[in-house]
C-alpha cells in the first residue's frame, strides 16, 4: 500500500532482480550470459542466440510468481477496461460481480471486496484504507495509454507494504515521451455501451512531452438471473494529464493526474426498522474524485538512482442508502534509493509517510463511529540482494517496518533465493511475512444487517473493533521457470499461506437501547487458516505467426476458528467463494492483410457456498491493423453462453454474451 | 524473432576475403559453439545501443549537445522492455540513450535509430514516414532491406549478424562506421568497395 511506481519499479528491479518494473520488459540475461549490453560491437556477433521466439517469455530472474500483462496482450485480448485485461494473468481470481464490481484476488480470500490485494495505478495505490479493497467501477484507465500491467501472486509487503499480502497489481502507463500523438478510441456494444477515449499528445521542449485525455464510458446494467434488468448501470467522465520532462541529464521528472465524475445505481438490500423489515432498494451511486502526482527522479550512476514520489488523492462516494456520503482524503510522500554495495550488493532503502482522512455520513443501517479519522502510516524499509555466486547463486533479504494508528509496528520480513543452474532454468523460493492493518470498516463499522420482527424489535449489529489486530500471512513460495525449448517456455509456481488472527464474528450479549433489543456482532480475530496450491503456465511460439499459452490454477483453502476463540466466535471469511481449479488456453494468431484472431477459453471451477456452478466461457477478437495508428476490431465476449454467473450477488447477476466493435486511431 | 532466416554464408566469405571485418567474422563462425549465449532479442538490443556509437547524424538532429539519441521501437512492442533495459545508465558518444516507442507514423520524425518490426504492409508503411527523418532503420531478415529498411538482422549459425543497404543509409545523410559496414554479412549498394 505504500509503493509506488517508480519506485516500486526501483524496489522491485533489485528484489527480483528483473527487468519488470522500470519502463522495461520481463526479461534479464538467462543465466550464464554475459551482460552482452556492455559487449563491443565485434563481439556481438559472437553470441551464440538462444531464443528466437517473438516476445520475451520469462520474467527469469523473478524471486517471484510474477506476470506481465503486456500492451501486445491488452491489445489483443480487446479488454475495455482493467479487470477484464486481469483475466490474461494466470493465477488471479477475477470474477465480476455486477455491471461494475468485480471480485478480484490471487491464492484465495475472495469475496465481493477482497482485502488481501494490493493494487496501484502508477505508483499511486487505489487500495481503499476505509474499506480495504478497491472500487473497480471508478479505476477508468485509457487502455490505450497503459503500458503493462505487473501481477505479483503472493506477499509483496516488503517492497509495497501492508495489505500487499496475497498480492501486487501494478498498472502502469506509458510515458508521455511515447504519446504523443493523437488518440481516438471508441468502443461501442451491446454491454460496454460506450468507451471513448481521445488524447491529445505533444512534445514539450527539447525532450519533454505531454498528453491530455477525456474520456467517457456508459455501461449497461446487468441482467439478473430471472430475466431482470439490475439497476447497476454506470456512466463516467474522465480527464487527465501526464507530463515527463528530463530536468538535465540524469533528472527526470513526472507529473500526472485525473478528475472523474461518474454515477450509476446499485441494488441495495437493507434492513428497515418497521414491516417488511428488508427491503430490496435501487439507490443511486455517485462518485467522483482526482488526484495528482509528481515523481522526480535522479540517476546516480549505473545501478544507482534516488526518487522521491509524491501524490494526493480524493474520492468521494455517494450511496444514500447506507453509508452515505464517504469522502477520502489521502496525501503520500515515499523516498527511495538504491545503489550498489561493493560488487556483489545491491541495496536499496526507502522511507515514506502517508496520511488518510475520512468522513462518512451514513446513520442507518451502516454509519461508522466516529464518522471522520485521520490516520497517519509511516514506513522504512531496506532490501539487499546479494550475489553469492556470480549468475549461479543470489539470496536477497529485506524487511519493511511499517506504523499504522491502529496496530503500531509491524514487521514484515522476506528472504527470497534464486538458483540459476544452468542457462534458461531458473528456481527461486521466498519466505516472507505480510499484514493486512485494520480499516477504518474493522475498527469503526456499526452495520445493522438484520431487523427481527420480535417485540420489543431486535437489531443484529456489527461493530467494530478498535483492538482488531491485523491479518497476518507468513508465506513460503517457490518456483521453477524454464525454456525447455526455443519456442516454449513454462512457469511454475507453487505456495503455502499460514493465516492467523483472521477476521471473525463474535456475538456478544444482547442489550437494550432505545426501545430496541441489540444483538452486537463483534469484529475480532479468532480465525486462522492456511492456503496451497499453485498455478503452471506455459507459452509455445508454435510458429511466428501463432502463439499459444495455456495456464492451470489450484486453490485450496481452509479457515477455522482458533482454540481460543470465545464462544459463538466465527470466522468471517468464506473459503466457498473460492473455486479450486481454473485453467485457461488463449492463441494469437496473426493472419495476412493485417489480420489478428484472437481467442480465449477459461474454466473457472464451482464456487461452493454460496454455490455459483463452474463455467466455461470463451472471448474472440477479429482485429485489422489496417495501417501503422489505425485498428479495427470485433470481440465477442463470453460467446458460449446466454448468460452465466461469476460470483454470488444479492440479488444474484448473470453476465451475457456480448460484443463489441473497437476503433483505435492514433495520428 | 518473426521475420529472422538464416543469412547467407558464401556471402561472407566472399566478402571476408576481400574486406576488413574477415578474421573477425570468420572467428566469430568458428567460435560460436564456444561462445556464451544470450537471448536473440539482447544482442539485439546491444546491436542498436552499438548502432547509435557508429553512426553520424546531419547536421540539426539534435537540438543540442545533451540531447539524447532517440532509439525508436515501431509495431513491436514486445521488445521495447528489453531495449529499455539495455540502454538504461548507458551513453552514446556522451549523449544519453532514450527509448521511445512512436504510436503514430506523425511522432517517428525525432527517431535516430528505429527498429521497425510487424506485418509487411506495416513495415512499408513506417519506412515511408521515416523518410522524412534522418533515422537508421533496422529490422529483421534480408527482407527488411529488400523493402527500403537499412540495416536488417539475419541468424547466421546460430549468432546475431545484419545485412545493411549503404546506399539507403547514405540516402538518409547518415554515415556509418566502417567498422560497423566491416561486420555485416552483406554491404548492397556500395559501389567503392570491389566486389
Amino acid at each position: 500500500m505504500l509503493k509506488r511506481r517508480g519506485v516500486l519499479a526501483l524496489a522491485f528491479a533489485t528484489w527480483v532482480a528483473l527487468a519488470t518494473p522500470r519502463p522495461a520488459g520481463a526479461q534479464q540475461p538467462a543465466a550464464g550470459a554475459p551482460d552482452v549490453a556492455d559487449l563491443d560491437i565485434e563481439e556481438l556477433g559472437r553470441i551464440h542466440v538462444t531464443s528466437v521466439s517473438r516476445r520475451p517469455e520469462l520474467a527469469s530472474r523473478a524471486t517471484a510468481a510474477v506476470f506481465v500483462i503486456t500492451r501486445e496482450d491488452i491489445r489483443s485480448s480487446g479488454a475495455s477496461s482493467i479487470p477484464e485485461a486481469l483475466r490474461l494473468a494466470p493465477g488471479l481470481q477475477v470474477a465480476r460481480v455486477t455491471a461494475r464490481d468485480w471480485s478480484i484476488t490471487a491464492r484465495g480470500f475472495a469475496e465481493q471486496s477482497p482485502n488481501k490485494l494490493l493494487v496501484l495505478v502508477d505508483g499511486r495505490a487505489i487500495y481503499s484504507p476505509l474499506f480495504a479493497g478497491t472500487f473497480w467501477d471508478v479505476q477508468n484507465v485509457v487502455m490505450e495509454d497503459v503500458d503493462r500491467i505487473e501481477v505479483i501472486l503472493g506477499p509483496g509487503a516488503t517492497l509495497w507494504g501492508s495489505n500487499a499480502v496475497n498480492g501486487v497489481i501494478n498498472v502502469i502507463t506509458r510515458s508521455a515521451a511515447d504519446t504523443r500523438s493523437r488518440l481516438l478510441a471508441v468502443h461501442a456494444g451491446t454491454a460496454e455501451h460506450l468507451n471513448a477515449s481521445a488524447r491529445y499528445g505533444t512534445a514539450l521542449g527539447a525532450t519533454g512531452a505531454l498528453r491530455v485525455y477525456g474520456n467517457f464510458r456508459d455501461r449497461a446494467p446487468s441482467h439478473l438471473a430471472d430475466g431482470d434488468l439490475g439497476k447497476d448501470d454506470w456512466q463516467q467522465g474522465q480527464g487527465g494529464f501526464r507530463a515527463d520532462l528530463d530536468a538535465g541529464p540524469r533528472d527526470r521528472l513526472t507529473f500526472q493526474g485525473d478528475l472523474y465524475a461518474a454515477s450509476g445505481g446499485q441494488d441495495v438490500r437493507r434492513a428497515v426498522l418497521g414491516p417488511p423489515f428488508t427491503e430490496l432498494v435501487a439507490d443511486d451511486l455517485d462518485a467522483n474524485g482526482g488526484n495528482l502526482l509528481a515523481r522526480w527522479s535522479r540517476e546516480l550512476g549505473e545501478a544507482s538512482e534516488l526518487q522521491v514520489q509524491a501524490y494526493y488523492d480524493r474520492s468521494v462516494r455517494k450511496l444514500p442508502s447506507s453509508y452515505g456520503r464517504i469522502a477520502v482524503d489521502i496525501a503520500d510522500i515515499d523516498l527511495q534509493h538504491r545503489f550498489p554495495l561493493g560488487r556483489r550488493h545491491d541495496f536499496i532503502w526507502g522511507l515514506g509517510y502517508r496520511l488518510n482522512t475520512d468522513t462518512v455520513s451514513g446513520t442507518f443501517p451502516t454509519a461508522l463511529d466516529p464518522g471522520g479519522r485521520t490516520t497517519h502510516l509511516a514506513t522504512g524499509f531496506a532490501q539487499d540482494e546479494i550475489e553469492l555466486a556470480p549468475d549461479r547463486w543470489y539470496v536477497t533479504l529485506g524487511a519493511k517496518l511499517e506504523h499504522n494508528d491502529f496496530t503500531g509496528l509491524e514487521l514484515q520480513p522476506n528472504v527470497r533465493v534464486l538458483w540459476l543452474p544452468k542457462p534458461g532454468h531458473t528456481f527461486w523460493s521466498a519466505v516472507s511475512r505480510a499484514v493486512r492493518i485494520p480499516s477504518r470498516l474493522d475498527a469503526d463499522v456499526r452495520f445493522v444487517t438484520q431487523v427481527l420482527p420480535t417485540s420489543p424489535l431486535a437489531i443484529v449489529r456489527v461493530v467494530g473493533n478498535e483492538d482488531f489486530n491485523s491479518e497476518e500471512l507468513v508465506s513460503l513460495e517457490g518456483g521453477y521457470r524454464a525454456l525447455l525449448h526455443p519456442t516454449v517456455s513454462a512457469d511454475l509456481s507453487l505456495y503455502y499461506g499460514w493465516y492467523d488472527r483472521i477476521r471473525s464474528i463474535t456475538p456478544l450479549a444482547p442489550f437494550a437501547e432505545g426501545g430496541l433489543v441489540v444483538q452486537p456482532l463483534r469484529v475480532d480475530n479468532d480465525a486462522r487458516g492456511h492456503s496451497w496450491g499453485g498455478t503452471l503456465a506455459a507459452t509455445w511460439q508454435a510458429s511466428p505467426a501463432l502463439r499459444l499459452q495455456g495456464s492451470y490454477t489450484l486453490l485450496k483453502m481452509a479457515i477455522e476458528s482458533t482454540e481460543d476463540a470465545p464462544p459463538g466466535s466465527f470466522p468471517n471469511v468464506n473459503p466457498g467463494y473460492n473455486p479450486e481449479h481454473q485453467a485457461a488456453l488463449r492463441s494469437a494468431l496473426t493472419l495476412p492483410r493485417g489480420l489478428d484472431l484472437d481467442l480465449a477459453l477459461r474454466y473457472v471451477g464451482e464456487l461452493p457456498q454460496p454455490r455459483v456452478p463452474g463455467y466455461v466461457e470463451a472471448d474472440a477478437r477479429l482485429g485489422w491493423n489496417a495501417r501503422p495508428g489505425l485498428t479495427l476490431s470485433l470481440v465477442g465476449r463470453d460467446l458460449l453462453h446466454e448468460q452465466h454467473a461469476e460470483f454470488s450477488s444479492q440479488p444474484q447477476r448473470e453476465i451475457q454474451r456480448r460484443g463489441e466493435l473497437q476503433l483505435e486511431w492514433r495520428f | 524473432m518473426a521475420l529472422l532466416t538464416p543469412g547467407a554464408s558464401p556471402i561472407l566469405l566472399a566478402r571476408c576475403l576481400l574486406a576488413l571485418g574477415c578474421t573477425t567474422a570468420l572467428a566469430a563462425e568458428a567460435r560460436a559453439q564456444e561462445s556464451p549465449a544470450a537471448p536473440a532479442q539482447e544482442v539485439k538490443a546491444a546491436y542498436l545501443l552499438n548502432f547509435t556509437r557508429y553512426v553520424d547524424w546531419p547536421p540539426g538532429s539534435f537540438p543540442d549537445t545533451d540531447a539524447p539519441v532517440n532509439v525508436c521501437v515501431l509495431g513491436e512492442n514486445a521488445f521495447s522492455g528489453i531495449l529499455r533495459q539495455t540502454v538504461q545508465g548507458r551513453r552514446s558518444r556522451g549523449r544519453p540513450v532514450r527509448v521511445l516507442e512512436p504510436d503514430a507514423p506523425s511522432q517517428a520524425a525525432d527517431c535516430h535509430v528505429a527498429f521497425v518490426a510487424g506485418q509487411p504492409h506495416e513495415i512499408r508503411a513506417w519506412l515511408t514516414a521515416l523518410r522524412r527523418s534522418p533515422a537508421l532503420t533496422v529490422g529483421d531478415g534480408p527482407d527488411f532491406v529488400r523493402r527500403g529498411g537499412m540495416v536488417g538482422f539475419v541468424v547466421v549459425h546460430q549468432t546475431l549478424r545484419f545485412e545493411i543497404d549503404a546506399a539507403a543509409v547514405r540516402r538518409a545523410g547518415l554515415q556509418i562506421s566502417s567498422r560497423v559496414l566491416a561486420l555485416a554479412t552483406r554491404v548492397s549498394g556500395e559501389p567503392e568497395l570491389p566486389r
